[in-house]
């Protein structure tokens, strides 16, 4: 993977208009929907993932050939979200889900769960929305997220527990998730809550 | 087990570790620990089905295009910037060549006049070299004879100063005998003024040392 990443930007700096492709249509799901759920604004996303893949490509250099390719990237996309985020004036900002599909035939509240997680997301404040985001959408592992934020694992680790408990807490506010009958309470829990 | 570690589980869960039958015992006896699983089931049954934003068909070709356009344009800074330090680099050598010619002193037709000329001094040929050595020589001899008057005089003073014994010591001795004494002041005010000579002959050895360097020639009093 490595050594492929290598071959990539290596070509990439030789301006292989080919290269330069490949490599933005490897990412650009990735640094799009990041985008998308981190600005919330289909149009900001677009205009931000083109400007990410201008730095990605001016910063190719830098580019430490020891270590993989997409946690950097997505690195270079988290900050230019923030970068957005703090020069644009706050909006309301309702996401179109209506562009995204959901995928063949669903229960009956699978639509309603989807938009409740949906909503639930935009509530979380930015660091647990980022790494949760980039654990369970895109499937990155917890060393690549931590390499992508520049920061421990370990804190990664806390940040995505905190925004999972806070996500469970906004699908039981909105009764998306099962709640405990009246009638058949155990006796009480003997425990820590979260 | 208690909820804390169950919680703890219910996270390993959810980054897709196998747990339920660690937990199981735990959850038949405990409600809030059973509704949080559930929610967690629900959660992991959502982001399932949680489609992922799709980028527009045009964006891919977009971002290729201004990539490209980018590189070209600051590969072309970079060949004018280059250019830039190559004309300032050629720029800065044609002034060090040309700069000894445009700065160097006009020959002087005219003979510098001497800094000190006396009785019978022959007039130096006109070129800096002879002038700069006409000056030191100026220099000491001036040196020189600003000591003699100065010992002339010390000579006048001296017979003035009195002193016990002295009287007896002018009115016994022969015009000889105070020449030692006389010589000795010669000698101490030579001495004190020695410092002075010797800054004087410094310096001009300094000036003389700047200037680029010539064919050795014996000149006295340097």
């Amino acid at each position: 993977m490595l050594a492929d990443d290598a071959t990539l930007v290596r070509r990439c700096l030789g301006e292989d208009a080919d290269a330069v492709r490949a490599l933005v249509e490897r990412f650009q799901g990735d640094v799009f929907g990041l985008c998308v759920r981190l600005l919330r604004h289909r149009q900001d996303a677009e205009d931000v993932a083109q400007e990410v893949f201008l730095r990605v490509f001016r910063s190719l250099r830098r580019w430490d050939a020891s270590r993989p390719l997409k946690p950097w990237v997505m690195g270079i996309t988290v900050n230019r979200c923030r970068t957005w985020m703090a020069r644009r004036p706050r909006r309301p900002e309702p996401v179109d889900y209506l562009q995204d599909t959901l995928p063949g035939p669903a229960p009956d509240d699978s639509a309603e769960l989807v938009a409740g997680i949906q909503a639930a997301l935009g509530e979380l404040r930015l660091e647990y929305r980022t790494v949760f985001v980039m654990f369970h959408e895109q499937g990155l592992p917890y060393e690549d997220i931590a390499l992508a934020l520049d920061r421990p694992v370990g804190t990664v680790k806390t940040w995505l527990h905190r925004a999972r408990v806070e996500m469970l807490e906004h699908l039981r506010r909105q009764g998306l998730v099962p709640h405990e009958k009246a009638g058949t309470e155990a006796p009480p829990s003997r425990g820590n809550r979260p | 087990m208690n909820c804390q570690s169950c919680l703890t589980l219910l996270q390993d869960r959810l980054d897709g570790l196998t747990v339920d039958h660690v937990i199981e015992e735990h959850l038949r006896g405990c409600p809030e620990c059973r509704a949080i699983h559930a929610s967690a089931t629900r959660l992991q049954e959502g982001l399932r089905r949680l489609p992922p934003p799709t980028p527009p068909r045009d964006l891919a070709p977009a971002i290729v295009a201004s990539v490209l356009t980018d590189a070209r344009a600051r590969r072309r800074r970079r060949f004018v910037a280059a250019l830039a330090v190559a004309a300032a680099v050629l720029l800065a050598v044609g002034i060090s060549l040309l700069w000894p010619v445009t700065t160097q002193a006009p020959v002087d037709p005219q003979p510098p006049a001497p800094l000190a000329q006396g009785p019978g001094e022959r007039v130096p040929d006109a070129n800096l070299r002879q002038s700069v050595a006409e000056v030191g020589s100026a220099v000491v001899s001036l040196t020189n004879r600003t000591a003699e008057e100065t010992v002339e005089q010390a000579r006048v003073l001296l017979p003035v100063v009195t002193g016990p014994g002295l009287d007896e010591l002018l009115m016994d001795q022969t015009f000889d005998a105070p020449a030692l004494p006389f010589n000795e002041a010669g000698q101490a005010i030579s001495a004190s003024l020695e410092p002075v000579t010797s800054s004087a002959v410094r310096a001009v050895g300094l000036f003389l040392r700047d200037l680029p360097p010539v064919e050795a020639q014996a000149k006295p009093g340097l």
